[in-house]
């Protein structure tokens, strides 16, 4: 059953006095099922964040629709947004976006205490996450005394721990060193072995390599899709790098 | 690298960067100009000219102590800000190849240029300020406008060497950092969040030992000429202890309310809390100040504004009659006692042709200055001075005739040769036996609440049978004393006639005192409207400061929090949640100097009302209105600016 259905999403942008008219994103068609683990791939401009934006009900298409497990999400009104944003999906950004005055614990503790949480629940949601994701000891310290590599992984567990549909990641890898990347990207297949579905905005061929399929964007549609099936990382990425040079060519 | 492209670069960095720079300079300019008129006020020959200079002078000395305090912490706190924002750029240049030597070269072009025009400006408006200010209050005091142009020179140089002492300071700082940090680290420097301020429990408990000490002094305070003494100590006990509170107890307060998991992780209280731990910590010093402005703002309103209204029963006091005379300088007993009632009626009775002579009425007592004690008062001696100590036992023994009291009041009062008739004013005295350097008396009845003289010294009346005896005694006591008589009389006419014949009046006798309560009450009125209207001044420049100070701290902090705001938002925090978590917020750390300020003025009231005493001001209602009133006009104001200023914080973070 697919968890997540695209239709004909369409956005454009009219500058203020409505001369200029940018389509970033034309009518991109696809689905997610559940469990799977999606990359999708384009260069700068692609409109691939425009999408995940949507996705993540941070933005509004100007048409089209879509669909979280039945629910079109276009429908949900501008303040209920964050409730069902809170509810639904957990998103990982490409800077972290953790808050300064917050200790790791309480930052990942934030989504929860917006809901309403008693603190016992919390606790006990937070240490099997934390265990698994390897930042136990770092529950205390605050996100200036820890490397960026934590960084994301405190963020990736805040993502986590309100138990999402779907795990919405924009460029997670982009601020990390190759190191950081290597143990972010284990994280993710890790978690996407028990079951958690994930959908990933990247331009890193590595990062792309990890995904169950790859979907690339280009000038505002779905232009192709790539597959894993069984093949393995280097395969993989050659076949994303093959994809990536016959796209920058302007093949059609 | 030429000195012209530093300028350049570091007019550049100013000019890219003016909306953190331009509230920078402005309040810089601003601090400068109001110092200055504190200082010109306290120096101008037109002001010091005038009647009632010196409380003048004490509420201006206070308010130079505050602007100096502020401003360095003012400064401080704003310049440590701007330094996170300009080191990005400076890590930028020294990336890009200048070494950090010429980087420092750029920051010190920058402080030279917001500092010296800080300074310009502000010295600009000051003396534009000082001498307007001087102009109105001279104006509605009836005296001669001085268009002169007096420049106090020594402020001015005091004033430039103390706000380019701090610059200089603010420069070493943020030079030092330039030097000793890697440009890495200062480009993530901008970025970088606070580290999480640590409790400082000596910091706490001083600011409450510190206030706890000046509420005692103040409200333990008897005397009004020991207030004196102690308005100045307990004055800088509240400033110190206030900074140190709000810097320490407040975080001190937050990090108890996060040990409270149950409180803390609730969704109304979960940003709010964490966020003021670094709030608190780093705005602590403004907070503080806010609560000192408005606390002087209050009690310069209040007290100003209570001996204005409270004028009449003052002057009531203090004049007993339309007409008052006075005996001056009689110093010989003998001259004294043979003083007659209608001595002056032959001059009072052709001056105002309407009086009879049973309507003057003729009072004559005796006063010995002396030294409290539990069985009575010894006398001070004529070579004694008074010890510090003893200020608050200090009072004044005043003694009547039996014969005269029984005459004024119409008594049929009988006394032995020991015994008196008690009267308590100001001083009272509950035994059965008084004792006076050794003469025993015996208090044979009492009179209390008898209402005569000033508020300001302790006072009681004794009537005595043989005021010779007592007279003789005083004298081998070789005690200081000093001889009254005085004559009055109701006229009921209005205060032009009054005043006139008093005039007349004076023409013809001529070593006595004569006042009419017509033109003294005129006179006072013009004394007290000038400390009014400068009661407001004040407080109008102070209100500014303080609408500034919160406005700066709305605006600077939104730019900083936006981030966070954002990331709350993506997380799921909706507007609303937002709009609740920055109300609740800011209702508390905005209110908190507010409420601090309130707890000052209540228990400065004591103190100040014994101040006015000495001013002439006694009747405590006036004075409990004009504090209240003012505190609910200050808070009207307060919310107000609160209002305005926490719109601009929620667009800048939902922007």
């Amino acid at each position: 059953m697919n968890i997540l259905k695209v239709d004909d999403l369409k956005k454009t942008y009219v500058s203020r006095l409505g001369t200029n008219r940018v389509d970033a994103l034309k009518g991109v068609f696809f689905s997610v099922e559940e469990g799977e683990y999606v990359a999708i791939m384009g260069e700068s401009g692609s409109g691939k964040t425009t999408l995940l934006n949507i996705l993540a009900a941070l933005d509004k298409p100007t048409g089209g629709s879509v669909f979280l497990r039945g629910k079109n999400v276009v429908d949900i009104k501008e303040s209920d947004m964050a409730v069902f944003r809170r509810d639904n999906l957990g998103y990982v950004f490409q800077d972290f976006n953790l808050i300064d005055s917050f200790s790791i614990r309480d930052n990942i503790f934030l989504p929860l205490v917006l809901r309403g949480e008693k603190h016992k629940e919390m606790e006990a949601k937070l240490a099997p996450i934390a265990k698994q994701l390897g930042i136990s000891e770092l529950l205390d310290k605050y996100p200036y005394e820890v490397s960026g590599g934590q960084k994301q992984r405190a963020a990736v567990a805040r993502a986590l721990i309100t138990d999402p549909q779907l795990l919405l990641a924009d460029e997670p890898t982009g601020a990390l060193d190759s190191k950081s990347t290597d143990e972010l990207l284990d994280v993710f297949e890790t978690i996407n072995k028990t079951g958690q579905t994930i959908l990933m905005v990247t331009h890193s061929t590595k990062a792309a390599s990890h995904a169950k399929r790859v979907l690339f964007i280009k000038d505002g549609v779905v232009f192709h899709e790539l597959y894993r099936g069984e093949k393995n990382f280097e395969e993989m990425y050659k076949a994303i790098s093959d994809t990536l040079t016959l796209l920058s060519q302007g093949g059609k | 690298m030429s000195a012209g492209l530093f300028t350049r670069l570091a007019a550049d960095g100013i000019k890219k960067n003016k909306k953190l720079y331009i509230p920078y300079i402005i309040s810089l300019a601003g601090m400068v100009a109001i110092s200055y008129v504190l200082y010109y006020l306290t120096e101008a020959p037109a002001i010091t000219r005038m009647r009632g200079a010196s409380a003048l002078w004490m509420v201006m000395s206070l308010g130079k102590v505050v602007m100096v305090v502020f401003s360095c912490l003012f400064l401080l706190y704003t310049n440590s800000f701007l330094a996170k924002r300009r080191n990005f750029e400076f890590a930028l240049y020294n990336i890009l190849g200048m070494n950090k030597r010429n980087v420092v070269r750029i920051l010190l072009g920058e402080t030279v240029m917001v500092g010296s025009m800080g300074l310009i400006i502000g010295f600009a408006a000051g003396i534009l300020l000082s001498k307007l200010f001087e102009l109105i209050l001279v104006k509605m005091c009836n005296y001669p406008a001085d268009y002169s142009f007096y420049l106090s020179v020594k402020s001015i140089i005091m004033l430039v060497v103390f706000y380019v002492a701090i610059m200089l300071i603010l420069f070493i700082f943020s030079a030092g950092k330039i030097i000793i940090n890697k440009p890495i680290e200062l480009l993530r420097s901008t970025n970088a969040g606070e580290k999480e301020p640590k409790t400082n429990i000596l910091f706490a408990l001083g600011g409450i030992g510190l206030l706890g000490g000046a509420y005692y002094m103040a409200v333990t305070i008897e005397d009004p000429l020991s207030s004196l003494n102690i308005f100045f100590t307990a004055v800088l006990m509240v400033i110190v202890g206030t900074y140190l509170l709000f810097q320490a107890g407040s975080v001190f307060i937050c990090k108890l309310l996060k040990k409270n998991k149950k409180y803390y992780y609730d969704p109304r209280h979960f940003v709010p809390v964490s966020g003021m731990i670094y709030r608190m910590k780093r705005n602590g010093a403004g907070l503080a100040t806010i609560c000192i402005l408005a606390t002087m703002v209050m009690v310069m309103l209040g007290s100003t504004g209570s001996l204005f209204f409270g004028l009449n029963s003052s002057i009531d006091k203090m004049y007993p009659y339309d007409i008052n005379i006075n005996s001056v300088g009689i110093s010989n007993y003998e001259e004294w006692k043979s003083l007659s009632p209608d001595m002056l009626n032959k001059d009072i009775l052709e001056v105002f042709d309407y009086i009879k002579p049973e309507d003057v009425h003729f009072e004559r007592y005796e006063n010995f200055v002396a030294l409290k004690n539990e069985n009575g008062a010894d006398f001070m001696k004529e070579d004694q001075n008074i010890l510090p100590g003893d200020v608050a036992n200090y009072m004044m023994v005043e003694v009547q005739s039996l014969a005269d009291y029984n005459k004024n009041t119409g008594s049929n009062l009988s006394l032995e040769d020991d015994e008196v008739f008690f009267l308590s004013a100001t001083s009272n005295f509950k035994k059965d036996v008084l004792i006076l350097s050794g003469l025993e008396y015996k208090v044979k009845g009492k009179e209390e609440g008898f209402n005569f003289g000033t508020d300001v010294v302790n006072s009681y009346r004794i009537v005595v049978k043989d005021i010779d005896k007592l007279d003789r005694y005083a004298a081998s006591e070789n005690a200081q004393k000093h001889l009254y008589a005085t004559w009055g009389f109701d006229t009921r006419k209005d205060q032009d006639d009054d005043i006139s014949r008093a005039h007349a009046l004076e023409e013809r006798i001529h070593d006595v005192y004569i006042r009419s309560k017509a033109e003294e009450r005129l006179e006072t009125t013009d004394m007290y409207a000038s400390l009014l209207l400068l009661g407001i001044f004040l407080s109008i420049v102070f209100m500014g400061a303080c609408a500034f100070i919160i406005y700066f701290k709305q605006l600077t902090e939104g730019y900083e929090d936006a981030g966070a705001y954002k990331t709350m938002r993506s997380v799921g925090m909706t507007k609303k949640e937002i709009k609740k978590g920055i109300n609740s917020q800011t209702l508390i750390t905005f209110f908190s100097p507010l409420f601090m300020a309130a707890v000052h003025l209540a228990f400065s009231a004591p103190l100040v009302h014994k101040l006015l005493i000495i001013l002439g001001l006694s009747d405590i209602l006036v004075f409990t209105l004009s504090y209240i009133i003012c505190f609910a006009a200050f808070a009207v104001f307060y919310l107000f600016v609160y209002k305005k200023t926490v719109k601009a914080y929620v667009e800048i973070v939902s922007a």
